[in-house]
């Protein structure tokens, strides 16, 4: 009874009309806790005073100065049109896609803003900022549902992707070159798991922090306030890493490759692009371009 | 600024009797909302008998405040008497100062958009707050400056039994000492507790 009465009052925090007074667990338990601050607490305090800022600030600009190098030394891909298009993107992916994008686009500056709310000044516009990351994750939970399952069995490692890492996915060189990866290529991969699987733990503990008091146990945990401080550091350090994703991904798709975000609005890719950069999925499908 | 000149909070276990009258008042006299409870009166060891005693905390005002130091906006200042205090005009609710505190002391109410934390609220040692003395939006934003009014904060000054003491250090451990020495326990032989949290080098 308990543990439904706990599920229900969780739900019901969800709705802030319907806030209903709840047992104060980190109240309870600080007898316990305050002495217990020496393991977690003040790990917490050394990782936000010292390193969350600084991975956050040498993450951006590493991968912005690296961007801007590649796009001035090698330069974007462009690929001879053909005039052949092939379909590779139905409308429900574009849909999912795009709604994905749209959480990403709204949850990583309006955390960088937090994270760097100093420089902002605080006040409403940085609270304004994380209202917005709250309608990002509530976006993100709705999109990372369907657009794990669709693309799910498209993602696992192929043999065609060892090839792929061998010539720097032929990003690395003017010259176009058979990349030999499938329907997406490892970087593709990698960068679907990190957003669903990272994304997801960033989920959970972000909401973790959004409940105030989670008036429910937690499992490994012992103490509340330890989990809440967990869910911090947890949601800073992977943040980092989705970052550095993110950014590559945003590179890749505006200006590394030319019509790769032509390609995700309207679905279609060109054979040319298709026969270099993705070479084993094209051998597949070659054969049926030629009926 | 030295060494004892920092204002400090002793909550007095053999004496409290567990009455919750200190969070009552500072909840009352401070105009908080239901669920923001700055000082909060907590039983330790519960049901075992001869053990059981209850302690009133809150904020401990602490040297180095950690919450100060996490929060990402700065807007916590310490003033010389060492008072911890914050600015709830820079506050955006990120709840890192909650994380940080040995104490749970921050509190945050239920009232940004979407549910979300809205600004920190916690104990001022009845200080005010950034907002000029006196003035309206002080009392608003952080309660009443009783320090001003060179009175003593709301939660010792209602304490029946005198368990809650506040003040210059100094005079709080002569204070502490003198009781010890009543009761026939000598010299003061542990720290109170928390302050070895809350003043590591002092």
């Amino acid at each position: 009874m308990s543990k439904l009465a706990s599920m229900l009052s969780t739900i019901m925090i969800l709705f802030p009309g319907v806030a209903m007074a709840t047992p104060d667990i980190i109240r309870q338990q600080l007898p316990q806790s305050v002495p217990h601050y020496w393991k977690w607490g003040s790990l917490f305090v050394n990782l936000q005073v010292n390193y969350f800022k600084v991975f956050f600030l040498v993450a951006l600009l590493a991968i912005i100065i690296i961007e801007f190098l590649h796009f001035v030394i090698i330069g974007p891909k462009k690929f001879r049109e053909s005039g052949k298009k092939i379909r590779v993107y139905n409308l429900f992916v574009r849909i999912v896609h795009w709604t994905a994008a749209l959480s990403f686009t709204l949850l990583v500056p309006t955390g960088l803003i937090i994270v760097f709310s100093k420089f902002f000044g605080g006040d409403g516009f940085v609270r304004a900022m994380r209202s917005l990351h709250f309608i990002g994750a509530i976006l993100f939970a709705i999109s990372v549902v369907p657009l794990f399952f669709m693309w799910v069995l498209h993602m696992l490692p192929e043999e065609g992707d060892i090839r792929w890492f061998m010539v720097g996915g032929g990003y690395l060189t003017k010259k176009e070159v058979e990349t030999g990866a499938g329907r997406f290529n490892p970087g593709q991969k990698i960068w679907f798991w990190i957003a669903t699987v990272f994304g997801t733990l960033l989920f959970l503990t972000g909401f973790l922090m959004y409940l105030r008091k989670p008036n429910f146990v937690i499992p490994f945990v012992k103490y509340q306030i330890d989990a809440l401080r967990l869910a911090a550091i947890t949601h800073n350090l992977i943040a980092v890493i989705v970052l550095i994703m993110f950014l590559v991904h945003l590179y890749m798709s505006l200006f590394a490759v030319k019509g790769s975000l032509k390609s995700m609005i309207t679905g279609y890719k060109d054979e040319e692009e298709l026969k270099y950069m993705h070479s084993s999925f094209y051998e597949k499908i070659k054969h049926k371009l030629n009926e | 600024m030295y060494k004892y000149s920092r204002m400090k909070f002793y909550c007095d276990e053999n004496r409290c009797i567990n009455c919750h009258g200190c969070e009552v008042a500072c909840q009352v006299g401070n105009d908080l909302p239901v669920d923001i409870a700055r000082r909060k009166v907590i039983t330790f060891n519960e049901g075992i008998e001869g053990k059981e005693y209850s302690l009133s905390i809150s904020c401990m005002h602490c040297t180095d405040a950690p919450c100060a130091q996490v929060c990402p906006v700065q807007c916590f200042y310490i003033r010389e008497d060492g008072i911890v205090l914050h600015d709830k005009d820079k506050c955006i609710g990120c709840g890192y100062c909650l994380y940080a505190c040995p104490f749970g002391a921050p509190q945050f109410p239920k009232d940004g958009a979407f549910g979300t934390r809205g600004v920190m609220d916690k104990c001022t040692m009845c200080a005010g707050g950034p907002a000029p003395t006196f003035s309206e939006k002080e009392k608003r934003l952080y309660g009443q400056n009783r320090i001003a009014e060179g009175k003593v904060p709301l939660c010792a000054a209602m304490c029946s039994t005198n368990a809650l003491i506040v003040g210059d250090a100094e005079h709080v451990s002569q204070i502490i000492r003198e009781r010890r020495m009543a009761h026939g326990h000598g010299v003061l032989d542990e720290t109170p507790y928390g302050w070895d949290i809350a003043y590591p080098n002092e």
